[in-house]
């Protein structure tokens, strides 16, 4: 069901048909995955909140008929299951488990590519404006949704951004120099 | 609602961020969750939860409140107050029959736990200042009259 809207996907989820889940999943894994490795920086642990945000969704499928606007409501879900773990790893900071290992490791500091010093300057953010970049590049919201999501106004939610990227530039520009 | 437009800068940053290299789920992912789905939807739903109305939440509160003041009332009745090395046992034994005496439809455990307030210094004042004489108390018993009227050795039944 590619062309159907949001609404009707809801209340195909509501109804508990399988293919409205395949089509969520079709339509959004793939944005809810990059915000999750935006906010988490683990692709095993992406992985693991996307897969999350899914089984929340099947379980709770007869709340969906009531849900205004798919998308925030699934990336508010995905932002508790990041939440979850970003806890599990303050509990856990010399974790053995390899996905915590690999989001706490650091981009290389050697490397002086653009990308790499992007990375770094984008980890080194307050983890509100993390989430709001994360939100806005990686999951392609708007900032109503982005507000929806994190229960703020459009306004904050704007410069939380803009605040975001003005420290980005600035990060940049330090390593630059 | 229209924002403002971000300035050069702030724009370049984030077309950068935009077009950094990202990371794609692995293939087997999406087996993995649609399985995982098709698994829980062969389940029933879980039902949905329902939020309290504000007369049920005060309800639900007021019904709790009472519970736990019964509950807290059953446990102070039903519990055997020792009295302290410090207390003369002897004295708040007696200060007891005396309580029953006056008070007879007190239960003794009651007349126990008063006594042992009483002869454990509480700071409370007394509540009952008797000023009467002997004799303008008709509403005592002659032993009641004896007991806490000063004056009242001598009382006729």
């Amino acid at each position: 069901m590619p062309g159907r809207s949001d609404e009707a996907l809801a209340a195909g989820l509501a109804a508990g048909l399988e293919d409205a889940f395949e089509a969520v999943y079709d339509r959004f894994a793939g944005r809810l995955f990059a915000a999750a490795w935006g906010l988490l920086g683990s692709h095993a642990e992406a992985e693991d909140a996307v897969q999350e945000v899914f089984l929340n969704l099947v379980r709770s499928r007869t709340a969906m008929a009531k849900v205004d606007d798919l998308q925030a409501y699934l990336f508010a879900s995905l932002r508790h299951a990041a939440a979850r773990r970003w806890n599990r790893r303050r509990r856990e900071p010399a974790s053995a488990d390899p996905a915590i290992a690999e989001a706490s490791a650091p981009p290389p500091e050697t490397s002086d590519e653009r990308p790499a010093r992007l990375e770094r300057a984008l980890r080194s953010l307050p983890p509100r404006q993390r989430e709001v970049v994360a939100l806005k590049i990686d999951g392609g919201l708007t900032f109503r949704q982005i507000a929806a999501v994190l229960g703020t106004s459009i306004n904050t939610a704007a410069s939380r951004y803009r605040h975001a990227l003005e420290k980005l530039r600035q990060r940049l520009e330090e390593e630059r120099t | 609602m229209r924002l403002p437009d971000l300035p050069e800068d702030l724009a370049a940053v984030e077309r950068e961020l935009a077009a950094r290299p990202r990371p794609a789920p692995s293939e087997t992912l999406r087996q993995r969750v649609l399985a995982a789905a098709r698994r829980e939807l062969s389940s029933p739903a879980a039902p949905e939860r329902r939020r309290l109305g504000t007369w049920e939440f005060a309800v639900a509160a007021a019904a709790a409140f009472v519970l736990v003041l019964n509950l807290s009332m059953s446990a102070a009745n039903d519990t055997t107050w020792n009295p302290p090395a410090a207390l003369d046992r002897d004295a708040v034994t007696s200060a007891a029959e005396q309580i029953g005496r006056l008070v007879p439809e007190l239960a003794p455990q009651e007349a126990r736990r008063e006594a042992l307030i009483l002869v454990g210094g509480s700071p409370l004042p007394m509540v009952l200042e008797v000023k009467v004489k002997p004799g303008e108390a008709p509403w005592m018993r002659p032993d009641q009259q004896k007991l806490l009227l000063p004056d009242a050795t001598d009382v006729k039944p």
